[in-house]
């Protein structure tokens, strides 16, 4: 079984920081409001605060624990993939039953050189099977072989 | 190009009456919603906002949208704002449907929904065209082998027909829970905007028939409730009878050599022909009143996503299980297995868990407000018999290359899988799962629903494994063959 690129858990960090800030505003409204009025019900500054404290541990734990129980294979006939820290999911998708495949790569993955491989079946519940934080070079590579796989066994 | 540009066509010029009419209808959403002191000016202003905008990009809408229909391909050529062509190959053509609802058929109208294998949203719709040219686009696209007229002759014998007298029985039996939250909500919604008022209505009703005026005092708030939910559930039936009987009317389906042809409804008439390699799995379902009379529901799970359908497609509204044994195989092959193997015992501890959680979580946050919460205790049990229950009618069987699996107490589900149309496989297994050494196994078939799709909950650890590798190992056989 093969493991991811490193380099995702910190792109996984910089995601989760940046996912937690979107509270902040609202976090740090709610404490401004409640500075200036009377109200004296909650500390100074408790929700930020709570907020900064959730978000490190969550951006500390979460990253380095995903990274560690992810592991893929390409196989002959199939792709195969195991994660999940609460949720542990396996899933086995037929390589004859990939309908397209795409290798994404956002901004944060590309200053790390690491990149998705999307994988499209008709199915709707796994239907896009990504296989997060690989070598960009890698996931072309898989991309191709499973491309050429596809060609093949498609009439 | 200049030659191409000659066969464009627009819509029927009828369509704007479709618009007004639907427009007519938001209107009279948005005044008889609107709270009362703003009725006058609020929905006014909207109103006349709504025609200004909405008017221009209706009718630029109308001429914008051309298509032409040949035997290779249908083009549509449309948007206002986002210039779209769209072809769609004939070859990739899966169904074509004609939709005609109450004011279609009163206009000579009909709706053409172009079907394809890939996803839900690349389908064209043609909303609306004359009945003629919904049936000459569809000739052409040639997907019915046969034409079928849609308003003429009724085929001599469809290999099943819903009669009256099954239609209404088949009504009778609906009733769903979901129904009855729609109404309690739409009831507050109308007691709030002022329309009804539910406990004067209810007091009266007390007084006149059991009570003297006298005796206002005898009845309580409870029994107020309880007299409520009664006629809910009283009027939620009826809807369900007349929902079923208009949806179900007259309906029949009909294998021809390559394709399923059906046609039902009575105010929105559905017509559609559907290649059987489409017909990805079969969910039966049934509930327990149902089944105790032996009547189940057989709907086909397909490709594409007919709306309102959600993806599923009924094969036999109500049948009797001789019935569907005999009509279903013919359709895609199965055979009903002799034995199901319950899921471990396990997942009653687990669901026990979970549903005493749901019901104590509630009971303390209320006992901070309100001691006698307490009481709320004695539903405890509630969860154990459940869970139990549930794991009663929960087990699946692997039987002549279909995946069966039963689910669910009240709204029963069987599902028959065929292990060659499935796409992925998955084994999930959450954090308590792992410590009772449970998992669920997961199938993931084309065009499956993301809430209502085969799975398997609280296999043991092992039997799943074994049962993944024996399902992808059939899964495999058939590929090969399929490819030689």
């Amino acid at each position: 079984m093969e493991v991811l690129d490193p380099a995702v858990k910190s792109v996984w960090t910089i995601k989760s920081i940046l996912r937690w800030c979107i509270l902040l505003p609202v976090c740090a409204t709610v404490d401004v409001t409640f500075f200036f009025s009377d109200n004296t019900t909650f500390l100074p500054g408790l929700w930020t605060g709570l907020l900064i404290i959730t978000c490190s541990v969550w951006t500390l734990i979460v990253p380095k624990l995903r990274y560690r129980f992810w592991r893929y294979e390409l196989r002959e006939e199939d792709l195969f993939a195991i994660r999940g820290i609460w949720n542990r999911v396996q899933t086995i998708v037929p390589l004859r039953r990939i309908q397209h495949l795409d290798v994404a790569q956002d901004l944060i993955e590309g200053n790390y050189d690491v990149a998705r491989l999307v994988v499209h079946t008709a199915g709707t519940r796994s239907t896009d099977v990504v296989i997060p934080g690989l070598p960009y070079e890698e996931a072309v590579r898989l991309r191709d072989t499973v491309r050429d796989f596809v060609a093949e066994h498609m009439d | 190009m200049q030659e191409a540009s000659a066969e464009f066509r627009r819509l029927h010029p009828l369509t704007f009456v479709h618009y007004v009419f639907l427009a007519i209808i938001g209107f009279v959403i948005a005044w008889t919603t609107s709270p009362e002191s703003g009725i006058q000016r609020g929905s006014l202003i909207f109103s006349v906002i709504y025609v200004v905008i909405m008017g221009p990009i209706s009718i630029a809408k109308y001429l914008r949208f051309r298509y032409y229909v040949t035997s290779e391909e249908l083009v549509m050529h449309y948007g206002v704002f986002k210039r779209i062509r769209r072809n769609i190959p004939s070859d990739r053509v899966q169904n074509v449907a004609i939709e005609r609802n109450f004011l279609s058929r009163i206009l000579g109208t009909a709706v053409v929904k172009i079907e394809t294998a890939g996803t839900a949203q690349a389908e064209g719709v043609l909303s609306y065209v004359g009945v003629h040219e919904a049936n000459r686009i569809r000739d052409l696209l040639r997907t019915a082998e046969i034409t079928y007229a849609p308003d003429e002759s009724i085929p001599a014998s469809p290999d099943f027909r819903m009669r009256l007298p099954r239609l209404l029985l088949s009504s009778v039996y609906q009733f769903s829970f979901g129904l009855f939250a729609i109404l309690v909500g739409v009831l507050q919604q109308l007691e709030a905007i002022g329309l009804i008022n539910i406990e004067a209505t209810l007091r009266d009703i007390f007084e006149r028939n059991f009570f003297g005026p006298a005796n206002s005092e005898q009845y309580s708030l409870v029994m107020l409730t309880i007299a409520f939910i009664l006629i809910t559930l009283i009027l939620s039936w009826i809807l369900g009878f007349a929902q079923n009987f208009i949806r179900y009317y007259n309906f029949y389906i009909e294998l021809g050599p390559e394709k399923i042809h059906r046609k039902f409804g009575l105010i929105t008439v559905r017509e559609g022909t559907l290649p059987y390699k489409r017909v990805q799995s079969f969910l039966i379902r049934s509930n327990p009143l149902m089944r105790l009379h032996d009547w189940y529901r057989m709907e086909m799970q397909t490709l594409g996503l007919e709306s309102g359908e959600r993806g599923f497609q009924p094969a036999m509204p109500f049948a009797k299980w001789a019935e569907i044994l005999a009509l279903g195989p013919k359709i895609r092959h199965f055979t009903a297995p002799e034995a199901y193997t319950r899921v471990s015992r396990r997942t009653i501890r687990r669901r026990c868990l979970r549903y005493a959680l749901l019901i104590l979580a509630p009971v303390a946050a209320l006992y901070l407000w309100w001691p006698y919460a307490v009481w709320g205790l004695t539903l405890l049990p509630i969860s154990w018999g459940i869970a139990w229950l549930q794991y009663l009618c929960h087990s699946w069987s692997f039987h002549d290359g279909n995946l069966f699996i039963r689910r669910r107490i009240f709204s029963q589900q069987l599902w028959v899988v065929p292990i060659e149309r499935l796409q992925a496989f998955e084994i999930n297994a959450t954090f308590f799962q792992r410590r009772l050494d449970l998992c669920t196994l997961r199938v993931d078939t084309a065009g499956a629903g993301v809430l209502r799709h085969p799975k398997i909950v609280d296999m043991r650890r092992d039997d799943a494994e074994k049962l993944f590798a024996e399902l992808y190992d059939v899964f495999q056989g058939t590929a090969s063959k399929s490819n030689k």
